[in-house]
């Protein structure tokens, strides 16, 4: 079995940070979100610009999303990588990056991120003209809550997963959030306001759904050597894995087994962990079902208990396992993709900055995007010095 | 052998078989290639729920398309289905204009499934049996199908 063993602990994360996050107005583009995400980074990592020789981008704002940015940002990469599998492409780009500089294709790469989905009028982006023929849009699912919304349903019906139990993954998101000064909604929620909202598309409320914000990202990685000279604590990719089922939600084979299955295996044989070694995980909270189906398929409860695993605050802060620290898509900020914004969090958690919602002394962390339908799932665990 | 009707029949697998036509291989033809999706739609508004089956695996294909999404195999037969499937997963939406309706996953019994909607209902429920609808189909173009409980 290829699990990719050598690039465990090759390259490390420098530099992370946001740009202005929520509501940045209309007369802030996606691509200036970038760059001051990325400028953030650079002066956090202690580097210039200059020393960016790698870049990963996807963006439903902009065409040629790495060229774009490299031009803005005066970059002259040797490596580009555009790769777009929905709100996963970032941690994907993390991977891909871990590859490209161990075979010396790169030194320093920076992935980052902008949109102004929520200045431009809101609803769910969709990544560019689609000319493929569609089976399902002639049906109006609201895309992609309905997908979301067969999968609860599918897995109510199977493993008798309540209501209840999915708003719980929303509370337990808000208490995050009320943690993190830059969090979007800040207000009290409750299990009864969840299952009180507007019906999206059925089970599924608007509290259910992830929200729409603006914001950037950018993150910034180099080798475990050079990533020794920097001034940010570096933190290690110890595991990464990605995994893709199907592109239509009709098609995915079983809608209540994702395949972060597989991706999870990769990233965990690669890391040489189990999830027992896990202290903090990030989970892509697009919708209120997702953390349940992850916490299941990367192994944190059995297929059909991540209801239950979910309940009595046990993913909230306090709770037996700190999930989605920064308050997740639900609370924190979800400005169309999200990927980006797991890896800053967990890069934070790891180096012990994140103040009143820190988790005491991490040492590994797993992040896992999902893009999609539910198609593409991509797991990464990140370590201190101490796992290497 | 199209579909004549508002009601599908139960087929048996054998029944099924004699309907399915000649594969045409994308690989060896050479006539100009003539999108799957073309046929599709010019079967459906004849009235049938059409649907590709595999030469070499046997597998039920859906959507259509040039080659077999199992094995690899480019000779794709169509067939017709009986019409008659189980739901697999549905949800209802309630737009701000226009009546509430269903986004649904049937599992047609020939062993494909599709995104579809069963008419005249807001909440479908898992596991129930539905019929396909030759006439709405046709009208709308469109799959649709209804509900098979009176």
């Amino acid at each position: 079995v290829t699990t990719g063993r050598s690039l465990r602990g090759s390259v490390a994360v420098v530099g992370v940070a946001e740009s202005d996050l929520g509501e940045v107005g209309p007369d802030v583009s996606a691509l200036e979100l970038v760059a001051q995400a990325t400028g953030r980074a650079l002066d956090e990592a202690g580097l210039s610009k200059n020393a960016i020789d790698g870049v990963f981008c996807h963006s439903a704002f902009f065409g040629q999303p790495t060229t774009t940015v490299s031009g803005y940002l005066g970059i002259r990469p040797r490596y580009q990588d555009s790769t777009a599998i929905g709100g996963a492409s970032f941690v994907d780009h993390l991977g891909h990056a871990a590859a490209a500089i161990q075979a010396g294709l790169c030194e320093v790469a920076l992935i980052a991120y902008g949109s102004t989905q929520r200045s431009s009028g809101g609803g769910l982006m969709v990544s560019g003209p689609d000319l493929t023929r569609s089976f399902e849009s002639p049906y109006r699912p609201r895309m992609p809550a309905s997908a979301y919304a067969l999968a609860t349903a599918r897995h109510m019906h199977e493993y008798g997963t309540t209501r209840e139990q999915l708003a719980e993954v929303a509370v337990a998101a808000r208490k995050w959030a009320q943690l993190n000064p830059v969090a979007f909604m800040q207000e009290e929620l409750t299990v009864q306001d969840v299952l009180e909202s507007r019906v999206v598309s059925s089970p599924l409320t608007v509290r259910d759904c992830c929200l729409v914000t603006d914001g950037g990202g950018a993150v910034l990685v180099t080798s475990a050597e050079r990533a020794k000279d920097l001034r940010a604590k570096p933190a290690y990719l110890l595991g990464y894995g990605e995994a893709t089922s199907h592109l239509d939600i009709s098609q995915m084979p079983d809608l209540t087994r994702t395949a972060a299955v597989d991706s999870g295996a990769r990233a965990y044989a690669m890391a040489g962990l189990q999830p027992t070694a896990v202290d903090v995980v990030e989970l892509y909270d697009a919708f209120t079902i997702n953390p349940i189906l992850f916490l299941e398929d990367l192994g944190f409860c059995e297929k059909g208990e991540g209801g239950s695993f979910v309940s009595g605050g046990r993913i909230a802060p306090r709770g037996d396992l700190p999930v989605n620290t920064n308050g997740g898509g639900l609370s924190y900020c979800h400005p169309g993709m999200y990927g980006i914004f797991l890896i800053i969090e967990a890069v934070r958690q790891l180096r012990g900055e994140c103040g009143v919602r820190q988790v005491p002394d991490p040492h590994v962390a797993l992040v896992h995007a999902n893009g999609g339908t539910l198609s593409n799932q991509v797991t990464a665990l990140l370590g201190d010095d101490s796992t290497l | 052998v199209p579909h004549d009707g508002q009601q599908a029949e139960p087929k048996t697998p054998l029944a099924e078989a004699r309907t399915e036509e000649q594969p045409v291989s994308a690989k060896t033809s050479n006539e100009p290639l003539v999108s799957p999706h073309i046929e599709y739609d010019t079967r459906v508004k004849e009235g049938q729920l059409p649907f590709q089956r595999c030469s070499t695996c046997r597998s039920a294909v859906h959507p259509p398309r040039l080659a077999c999404p199992t094995c690899g195999s480019q000779e794709l037969s169509w067939a017709t289905s009986a019409g008659t499937g189980q739901v697999y997963s549905s949800t209802s939406l309630s737009p701000r204009e226009g009546a509430p309706y269903n986004v649904t996953l049937i599992d047609l019994d020939e062993g494909f499934r599709l995104m579809s909607s069963v008419e005249d209902r807001e909440h479908v429920e898992i596991g129930s049996r539905v019929r396909y609808s030759a006439e709405r189909s046709r009208e709308a173009g469109i799959p649709l199908f209804v509900s098979d409980v009176q």
